[in-house]
């Protein structure tokens, strides 16, 4: 399980602030932070508390279970964002 | 000195994550989750990931201060203890000891030595004014344990992954977790995983929470309410004869409160709590044809003058409709010993009753609420000393402003604590506290507690401050120097100096009276385990699997059955009845109630940097139609008035839930001062327990209502829109 960021994404890092266990990437302190075109959440890292839902302005945060059909791939993006095989 | 990892778990809340801990030169680097702890560790969160910053607060207090004029000046522990014991003995030779009270708040409970130890020396000075913030969050779940079951202590445990029912009252575990007394780790990702598997998740709060919006069925009732529409309930269960006549516990007082619950009328009881009757019918009907649910009933519920009522009635639905017991209902962790056993043989015979409004101790303290009046009425039996541990009371609790003048005309104030906060401005006496991450130990009260068999022994990740005591050892000293018998018991101070004498003679330290040794007697207790094998186990040891069928034999009233309707309950549900009021008035028009934020601990973390990266503060909720109403915007700075007080906080507009219904969250608004350099007080958000009366209490669990208070909102500059935070910047802590 795991929550999932989607293309939406606007990079504001918010999210980033309030992960208790660090598996939003890049974080603002990685060169590839400024360059990255939305951030991802690392499957295998997270915890499923829905903070970073709740806390993104752009509601781009779904928890696996709610994600859309239409926004299934970005299971497969944000595990690969994230250097994670893809499950 | 190299890196080294320490596993241990989390003391915030009853969640106990496992945590993974980074050391090194005594300093923490990094706390993450132990994803090798077999019980707890989904519900891992910031606030144990900057635990480590509470441990580097900017302001802790490292050595004992006392107050000289003004200001604090250092001073040994010797010359503290010296001077407090002599204050102490000085004013329990003139008015008695109950003239010294005492207050603990939440992390003492988590801190299993200090507890013991502080009773120890609540017993030496032999007050039986004794305080404890469990009067403002769970006693109704005491009490109505008493009247059910028999005791005070006998937690039961939500079965999450076998219900096809939840009738969730009243808490928001989306934010605060599946914990109440009891905890099931992970409970709310598991509920939901219950729900996509056919299970039926209703919700009743007048906030729409993170938890309504995952429910199928989201009933925003009125405020304070909760006994009316569970009530409905069990109308309708009985009506309906949606009740099981077979149950795995045997009930006694069904008819009782079979009868009470058709006598009151269905559409008088929506009409109370603002839920249509259909709506009442609907939750009845598809919770009593559930194979297998629970109800619970939080908080939200316990903050309110109605409190134990709504508790009681929401236990009955499942004792009625078979949930105790079963799977999926809820059910008796035996633990590792017998807690139930244990608190009848130490809880004295007979309840202490307080002063002033003769009401009895609950988990064996008084009532918050009543603290003030005890301090401030003169007469035999006054309070004129206050020991605080680990508290904050005039934060946490109604009224803080009385409770801060009654403070003031103490003859002594000694708080311990990691810093100096709001509740301790008067304090002739800080002394150091210690933090979870600097002590190790075993907790075995919370053996029945866990949902499944779990035991683990902490680990200290760092050392205290060079010098500072943990607070058992200050709490031993402090009867040693008095004079006065630690527990109470003859001989207890000459054993404790005899094997002192021991240690040193010997050279180990271990031979020395220690917590350690209350921790193994009380596993050996129980028979089921060895207190080193706990210790192996540095992850934890789930040592069991999960059993139903213990209930009954943990039931401690005399005939040995669940009992639905005690006689005091049903008096006053029918008093409740009989009367007709609305809380609301003109010059009072909306309710205010309570929220929970993951964040959050009560009053006493909320000052941390790395918890609240975006928003320093705390805000009031406010519906639309409300917000439209008196023309806030969202942003915008409101003032909202009680008669006991008012408060200044911007408000935010959130959709959903009931309107007339402001929300804020308590633990905000506390001082952090600063003894040492005497910089400005820290003061992040407002506190909102200013505006609770401290008279208005739940009559059985003497619980405050924090929850359904009547305010007033008003905008404090019509027209200027939202403002700038420049309250919350000015006041950032300086490291």
């Amino acid at each position: 399980m795991a929550y999932v960021i989607v293309g939406t994404c606007i990079n504001d890092a918010a999210c980033v602030d309030v992960c208790p266990v660090d598996c939003i990437l890049p974080r603002p302190n990685d060169p590839r932070f400024r360059e990255a075109d939305m951030l991802a959440i690392d499957p295998a890292a997270c915890i499923d508390c829905n903070a970073c839902a709740e806390a993104c302005p752009v509601n781009a945060i779904y928890s696996e279970h709610r994600l859309p059909q239409a926004l299934q791939r970005y299971r497969r993006i944000n595990a690969e964002l994230t250097g994670r095989a893809v499950t | 000195m190299t890196k080294r990892t320490v596993y241990s778990f989390c003391h915030y809340c009853m969640c106990l994550c496992g945590t993974r801990i980074t050391v090194e030169n005594n300093k923490v680097l990094s706390i993450e989750p132990d994803r090798d702890n077999p019980f707890s560790w989904r519900d891992f969160c910031r606030k144990g990931k900057t635990a480590a910053q509470v441990v580097d607060h900017p302001r802790r207090i490292k050595t004992p201060l006392k107050r000289v004029g003004e200001r604090y000046v250092p001073a040994s522990y010797e010359e503290a203890e010296s001077d407090i014991a002599q204050r102490l003995l000085r004013i329990i030779e003139r008015h008695g000891p109950d003239a010294v009270g005492s207050y603990s708040g939440n992390p003492l409970g988590f801190n299993f030595s200090g507890s013991i130890f502080w009773n120890g020396l609540l017993d030496a000075i032999g007050t039986r004014n004794r305080f404890w913030v469990g009067s403002v969050d769970q006693n109704n779940t005491h009490v109505v344990m008493e009247q059910m079951y028999g005791t005070e202590m006998l937690a039961l445990i939500p079965d999450v992954d076998h219900a096809d029912c939840f009738v969730l009252v009243g808490m928001d575990p989306a934010q605060s977790k599946f914990v109440w007394v009891e905890t099931v780790p992970d409970g709310w990702n598991r509920v939901l995983a219950a729900q996509r598997r056919g299970a039926d998740l209703i919700v009743v709060d007048p906030r729409r929470s993170t938890t309504a919006e995952a429910a199928n069925t989201h009933v925003a009732i009125l405020p304070g309410t909760d006994w009316a529409f569970l009530l409905g309930v069990l109308h309708v269960l009985f009506a309906e004869k949606l009740q099981r006549s077979i149950t795995a516990v045997p009930l006694k007082g069904v008819d009782e409160i079979r009868a009470l619950a058709l006598s009151a009328s269905l559409d008088d009881l929506a009409d109370r709590c603002g839920v249509p009757a259909e709506t009442i019918r609907d939750v009845a009907r598809r919770f009593g044809r559930a194979q297998r649910g629970m109800c619970l009933t939080h908080t939200g519920v316990s903050h309110t003058p109605t409190g134990t009522l709504a508790e009681w009635l929401g236990a009955a639905i499942n004792a009625v409709t078979d949930r105790l017991d079963r799977p999926g209902g809820k059910r008796v962790e035996r633990g590792y010993l017998d807690l139930a056993q244990i608190w009848s043989k130490f809880a004295p015979p007979v309840k202490h009753r307080t002063r002033l409004r003769d009401n009895p101790t609950i988990a064996g303290f008084h009532s918050l609420a009543e603290l003030a009046d005890e301090i401030t009425t003169p007469g035999e039996g006054q309070i004129r000393a206050m020991l605080i541990a680990a508290g904050n009371p005039v934060v946490s609790g109604p009224d803080g402003a009385a409770l801060d003048r009654a403070f003031a005309q103490l003859e002594l104030l000694v708080a311990i604590d990691l810093v100096q906060r709001e509740s301790h401005r008067h304090a002739h006496w800080l002394i150091p506290g210690t933090h979870f991450l600097e002590r190790e130990g075993l907790h075995p009260l919370f053996a029945g507690l866990t949902e499944l068999p779990f035991a683990q022994y902490a680990r200290q990740a760092v050392k205290p401050p060079t010098g500072v005591k943990e607070e058992w050892q200050f709490f031993m000293d402090l009867a040693l120097r008095m004079d006065r018998n630690l527990f109470g018991k003859p001989g207890v101070n000459a054993f404790i100096r005899a094997s002192r004498w021991l240690a040193r003679m010997t050279g180990n330290p271990e031979h020395a009276m220690n917590p350690r040794w209350i921790e193994r007697l009380l596993v050996m207790s129980g028979r089921r385990l060895k207190y080193d094998d706990i210790r192996k186990h540095e992850h934890g040891w789930l040592y069991g699997e999960k059993e139903y069928g213990h209930f009954a034999k943990a039931l401690r009233t005399p005939d040995k059955s669940v009992h639905c309707a005690p006689p005091k309950f049903l008096w006053a549900l029918q008093q409740t009845l009989a009367e007709r009021s609305t809380r609301t008035r003109a010059e009072y028009p909306m309710l205010l109630i309570n929220r929970r934020v993951r964040e959050s601990m009560n009053s006493w973390l909320n000052e941390t940097e790395g918890l609240f990266a975006q928003q320093r503060y705390n805000v009031a909720e406010l519906h639309p139609d409300d917000a439209m109403g008196l023309g806030i915007v969202d942003g915008e700075w409101v003032r909202i008035h009680s008669p006991a007080g008012q408060i200044e906080l911007p408000v935010r507009i959130v959709p959903g839930g009931r309107a007339g219904v402001v929300t804020v969250p308590h633990g905000w608004g506390s001082a952090i001062y600063d003894p040492v350099n005497n910089d400005a007080p820290v003061r992040l958000g407002a506190n909102r327990n200013l505006l609770i009366d401290r008279h208005e209490i739940d009559p059985f669990s003497q619980t405050p209502a924090l929850n359904a208070k009547p305010v007033r909102i008003e905008r404090i500059s019509p027209g200027l829109g939202p403002r700038a935070d420049a309250t919350t910047q000015a006041l950032r802590v300086e490291a």
